[in-house]
């Protein structure tokens, strides 16, 4: 199949081709708006996609352009052609954390300002009603100011498919039953064991970037308590705890510090960085 | 005083915001740049009177940096303003044609730079560009990058003049160019993004004009200038696939391109959410299909000017 692009933008370079999970042509190409000059990024699902799918992308390309937030990367457009369906989000100048990790890991300070923004864009997307569901190193993108976006929500299996409840469970259990009192019901498509499966990827990824392994028990001593706030499953939890943690391992300039380190991690990695952004 | 002299359509080389712009040749077997205004849009009076003032303006200015108007021409209902040169390759003929190998080091900063002083000349004398992006840019033989369509489309729509805007768009060709440049300079043309975003180009200018000048190549044009002709032989004329009204386009995407060797899609669902607007949502959720009503190129021949060269 010839590749194509979306009307009105102009492909500048193709940065990733490969193959989605179900099995469609997928190419990530970085663009310009030609109206406005804009740099974008498109993501292009070439060939027919089953109708439900296209149906349940849709909504959620719907719930993603209403999130307005400083740490997700903006949903510009929603296109359906003959040849296949596209994306065109905010481009984002800079690296993906798994780009400047380039296998070592994150100081505290900027792993803590990776999980910062990613709560926070995680909380700006359920607070509309989407799940990311692809929470990982590539979907946290930095620009040169040590800024941290959340992109590429919905885009790793298909949505609302059924959760595996084994994949959600702790061994804390989630904390609505944690003092007996009955679980809230859960909504038929699985959202709310989404929303909690972002917050544990969301923690998980922050002890994988700072540790280089899946032990809470590696962090800095004083960081080792938000592994209690992020069983809860709970984002705005863990983000309450976050601050006085932060602080207390670091210092009251832990932001600036840590968004100063991942500036500097973006401009040594920024000569092959280009093909770490998805 | 009227002149009478006649010019000769070459071929096509773009279409734009606001028509299709063709190179032409003269009797003294020079060439220039003609653009077609897209007839729909300068149909009243009122829209042509007011192009026919921002000419004038530009005309008397002749700011530098701005690709110079030599005169607007009607010939029955067509308007085509004339420039005294060929406007090609563009900005964006430099971003595509540019694929994986990366610009000169201190390239996508001199243009960065280029473009705001020609802003700054522009506003000096009372006019905005109204329509910066990279297909309004053009890069000439020296490897500096000048002006085009300047106040056009503003003219046609009768928006005020808004050096905001031109900030704006100044901020986002220049993180465009931050997208293709190396790691250093990149930093500084989001820098000088972010300071151009606030309003303030001519901080932005200035902040990146110092900070750049430290690069290697950053006066000399030698290496861009250099790369031009094999990058204009790379960029072949493109063909209008899609036309939208510029009332859409006030938010989402003009007329489109469709780039060399890539299929055309038919668009049958489309919902925009921007990013002219980024805080607004523009979606439409009733399918769009692709316009059909592609505007029918001039006849190849002739054209008789009716005004003449100050």
């Amino acid at each position: 199949m010839l590749d194509w692009t979306v009307p009105g933008y102009r492909a500048v370079r193709e940065l990733r081709r490969g193959t989605s999970a179900t099995g469609l042509g997928e190419r990530t190409v970085l663009g310009t708006h030609l109206a406005t000059g804009l740099p974008v990024l498109l993501r292009h699902l070439d060939g027919t996609l089953p109708e439900a799918d296209l149906d349940a992308r849709r909504a959620d390309a719907r719930l993603l352009a209403a999130v307005r937030d400083a740490h997700v990367a903006h949903l510009y457009e929603w296109v359906e052609t003959d040849l296949g369906v596209a994306l065109v989000r905010q481009y984002v100048p800079g690296a993906s954390v798994r780009s400047v990790l380039r296998g070592s890991r994150l100081a505290p300070a900027a792993g803590l300002v990776t999980l910062r923004a990613g709560l926070l864009g995680l909380a700006a997307a359920h607070e509309q009603g989407l799940a990311h569901r692809g929470y990982k190193p590539e979907n946290l993108l930095v620009d040169a100011e040590g800024t941290v976006r959340l992109a590429d929500f919905a885009a790793s299996r298909p949505p609302h498919s059924p959760v595996d409840p084994s994949a959600t469970a702790t061994p804390d259990g989630p904390a609505a039953t944690a003092g007996g009192e009955p679980a809230p019901p859960a909504r038929r498509d699985g959202f709310d064991d989404e929303r909690a499966r972002d917050v544990r990827a969301a923690f998980a990824t922050f002890v994988a970037a700072v540790t280089g392994g899946d032990n809470p028990d590696k962090l800095p001593r004083k960081l080792r308590g938000l592994a209690g706030a992020a069983a809860a499953l709970d984002g705005a939890a863990l983000l309450a705890a976050l601050e006085p943690a932060a602080r207390a391992a670091i210092g009251a300039d832990w932001h600036q510090r840590g968004a100063r380190e991942l500036a500097s991690l973006v401009a040594k990695a920024q000569p092959t960085s280009r093909k770490g952004q998805r | 005083m009227q002149t009478n002299t006649e010019l000769w359509l070459d071929r096509t080389l773009r279409t734009g915001a606001v028509g299709t712009w063709w190179s032409a040749g003269t009797p003294g077997g020079g060439t220039l740049g003609m653009l077609q205004l897209e007839p729909d849009l300068v149909a009243q009076e009122a829209a042509r009177q007011r192009v026919a003032a921002v000419v004038a303006k530009l005309r008397a200015a002749n700011p530098p940096g701005v690709v110079r108007t030599t005169e607007l021409v009607y010939e029955t209902r067509r308007a085509w303003l004339v420039v005294a040169t060929v406007p090609k390759p563009t900005l964006a003929d430099l971003l595509a044609g540019h694929g994986g190998s990366p610009l000169p080091t201190g390239a996508a900063a001199g243009l960065a730079v280029d473009i705001a002083t020609a802003l700054r000349e522009l506003h000096a004398v009372g006019l905005t560009h109204g329509d910066l992006a990279a297909d309004t840019v053009v890069l000439t033989g020296a490897g500096a990058a000048a002006l085009t369509e300047v106040g056009v489309l503003a003219a046609i729509q009768d928006a005020p003049a808004d050096v905001t805007r031109d900030a704006r768009a100044w901020a986002a060709l220049a993180r465009t160019l931050a997208a293709v440049a190396g790691a250093e300079e990149s930093g500084l043309l989001v820098a000088a993004a972010t300071t151009a975003e606030s309003g303030d180009l001519t901080a932005a200018a200035r902040r990146l004009a110092l900070a750049a000048a430290s690069l290697p190549d950053f006066e000399t044009r030698d290496a861009l200038a250099a790369s031009l002709p094999a990058l204009d032989q790379a960029a072949p004329p493109r063909i209008p696939a899609q036309r939208e009204s510029t009332v859409d386009r006030i938010g989402g995407p003009d007329g489109t391109v469709a780039p060399t060797g890539e299929a055309e899609p038919t668009v049958t669902v489309r919902l925009r959410f921007g990013p002219g607007v980024p805080d607004q949502v523009l979606a439409s959720t009733s399918p769009v299909t692709a316009a059909k009503d592609e505007p029918a190129p001039p006849r190849r021949g002739w054209l008789r000017r009716l005004f003449s060269r100050r």
